[in-house]
């Protein structure tokens, strides 16, 4: 892919962006992987008192099963990401592999998910801030609700902290702020080994099986299918973050070595610390303090800790508010580099790409996209409960997202054999067509996609709002997508010719894989020959 | 003879505390904090400090 002409967006990159020019950068292993983490890591903050107060007893199951899937669909997106690496992730490979309609549906979702980050982890950072109340009021944290007319306001000074912590952010990413790979390669160190000691010496002092059975027991004894799937379809929110593996791949070095690692150690850290905190977490507390303490339940569980607990547990607030309000952030950068992405592909105007002309930071999508997270704040604080209200939007947009990236996976491996895989999904089915040309069957992807397809399933099912908001999402994008495609003269459900290959050696080209360009252009000139 | 490796000096160095680790473990749970995985670790610790002991005394016994 060719360089963003001037006007790209400045706060999308991470050290050296803003320049108007996306240049590749000698990204350590180390830094990749953190530049991920501090994405995916944050969601176990928000994902374990959601899912404890759905699946209750059963919570290792529904983080077992939604990690499943999402190990698969990890695989999934270390493959495409290091063949393909653009920042665009899923909405350009759904682009690629399915043609512009089904990208700006994939795209659709992923900008409901990044509008949500900026909403979810705004709220879920205040909460852990709310754990300090207690030190600075001298009394626990109460809701003051207020009745609007016929509607209550549930929880507005959460609501009021929200919109606050919004506002700086968008106050921050005008004047340009940089995402410094450095801050955040130190930071998700720190919360690394904070959340490794928590499970080790939790585990050590605190973990008592027999409460973890007397709990699994209690559930099972009256399982209910409903709260279950609700959990478990609120688990997959631990692991949202994977396009961070495309937005990384796009600035560094010769991804196609530095990505499948740094993925794949991305993509079990998360689901072993998912894992251990959820066994850990009914091991030592009933289920119901995790549901009555639902905005901050790693300080909560890292305060009943003996030992360590008096320092853990305001620690691990004060981490979780730091890196949940960068989650967030990353959520206002995303939907920039996502909107460029889509913009330069003519699925949305290129009006959304201007930026201010001193600062060089795209003030448009910054405002749109963070006015529409704070509308969703501010909606979602009319309901009982704003995280889960929020937490049931973001399951149904990554789910959506996802689906697509795993048929995107599959229809390439048809359409475009040629491109050189560094890295495959395992487990593969080889398969000669007709004409002749080799191509490789992903199992796993046909498994990942029946797995993330029946978790859509159980979004639409259990999530009454998910249900009804997000496909109104998606329905307003194409309505605009309509109207923009017929004035600029476009196929609506067709799409716009592409130069892939041209673009492909571009793309290889500047991240300096020359080996692979090599081995691409060979294999162009084999189907070349065969085909005349 | 040959030299010993970093890696192994600190292997070396490391086997005492692996005991030491362990044996508080279990001295842990014996005064009071009966969670059964302090029970398990320390086993295990006081285990594999006395199997890298073990190695270290036939090593030097080797060697001389």
């Amino acid at each position: 892919m060719s360089d963003p002409p001037s006007g790209a967006p400045a706060p999308a990159l991470p050290d050296g962006g803003g320049k108007g020019t996306e240049r590749r950068r000698d990204v350590t292993v180390w830094g990749s992987f953190m530049w991920g983490y501090a994405d995916v890591g944050a969601d176990i903050y928000v994902a374990l008192g959601l899912v404890m107060a759905a699946a209750q007893g059963a919570t290792s199951l529904a983080f077992g099963l939604a990690g499943l899937v999402y190990i698969l669909i990890g695989f999934g997106y270390t493959e495409l990401a290091s063949a393909y690496p653009v920042a665009g992730g899923g909405q350009y490979f759904a682009l690629r592999g399915l043609g512009d309609f089904w990208g700006f549906v994939a795209g659709a979702a992923l900008l409901l998910d990044y509008t949500i980050d900026i909403a979810l982890f705004s709220v879920a950072s205040v909460g852990y801030l709310n754990f300090f109340w207690p030190y600075l009021v001298g009394h626990a944290y109460v809701k003051h609700p207020i009745a609007l007319g016929p509607l209550t306001l549930h929880d507005p000074v959460l609501a009021f902290e929200a919109l606050a912590l919004i506002a700086a952010l968008i106050w921050l990413n005008i004047r340009g702020i940089k995402e410094s790979s450095w801050f955040n390669a130190i930071l998700g160190g720190v919360d690394i080994a904070t959340e490794s000691s928590i499970i080790i010496f939790g585990f050590l002092f605190a973990w008592k099986p027999s409460l973890l059975a007397a709990q699994w027991h209690a559930t099972m004894s009256h399982f209910s299918f409903h709260d279950f799937a609700y959990g478990s379809s609120l688990a997959i929110i631990s692991f949202v973050g994977l396009e961070s593996i495309s937005q990384a791949a796009q600035v560094t070095r010769r991804p196609a070595t530095i990505i499948p690692r740094t993925s794949i150690t991305l993509i079990f850290t998360v689901f072993i610390f998912a894992m251990a905190f959820s066994t850990l977490g009914l091991g030592v507390m009933p289920w119901q303090t995790f549901r009555d303490n639902i905005h901050d339940p790693v300080a909560v569980l890292a305060h009943h800790i003996p030992r360590i607990g008096m320092v853990a547990g305001p620690f691990a607030a004060f981490l979780g508010v730091t890196i949940l309000a960068i989650s967030a952030n990353s959520g206002i950068m995303s939907a920039s580099r996502l909107t460029f992405s889509m913009s330069r592909l003519r699925l949305v105007t290129s009006w959304l790409d201007k930026v201010h002309p001193r600062r060089r930071t795209p003030v448009r999508t910054i405002v749109l996209f963070s006015m529409i997270g704070a509308l969703q704040v501010l909606l979602s604080a009319f309901t009982p409960q704003i995280l889960d209200t929020l937490g049931n939007l973001y399951a149904f947009g990554a789910t959506l997202g996802y689906i697509l990236v795993f048929i995107s996976l599959i229809k390439l491996r048809f359409s475009d054999p040629v491109t050189p895989r560094p890295y495959r999904v395992p487990l593969n089915l080889p398969w000669t067509r007709k004409d002749g040309t080799r191509v490789s069957l992903p199992i796993l992807g046909f498994i990942g996609l029946l797995g993330v397809s029946m978790i859509f399933f159980e979004v639409v099912y259990t999530h009454r709002i998910g249900r009804i908001a997000g496909p109104t999402w998606v329905l307003l994008c194409l309505v605009y997508y309509a109207l923009y495609r017929r004035s600029q003269k476009l196929p609506i459900f067709g799409s716009v010719p592409h130069d892939w290959e041209k673009e492909q050696i571009e793309v290889l080209t500047s991240a300096e894989e020359f080996d692979l360009l090599e081995q691409y252009k060979h294999a162009l000139a084999a189907r070349d020959r065969k085909r005349t | 003879m040959t030299p010993l490796r970093a890696g192994d000096k600190a292997r070396i160095a490391m086997a005492p505390f692996h005991v030491v680790i362990g044996g508080t473990m279990i001295w842990q749970f014996i005064a009071g904090t009966r969670t059964p995985m302090l029970l398990v670790m320390g086993l295990l610790f006081v285990v594999f400090g006395g199997y890298r002991l073990a190695l270290i005394r036939r090593a030097l016994g080797a060697r001389r």
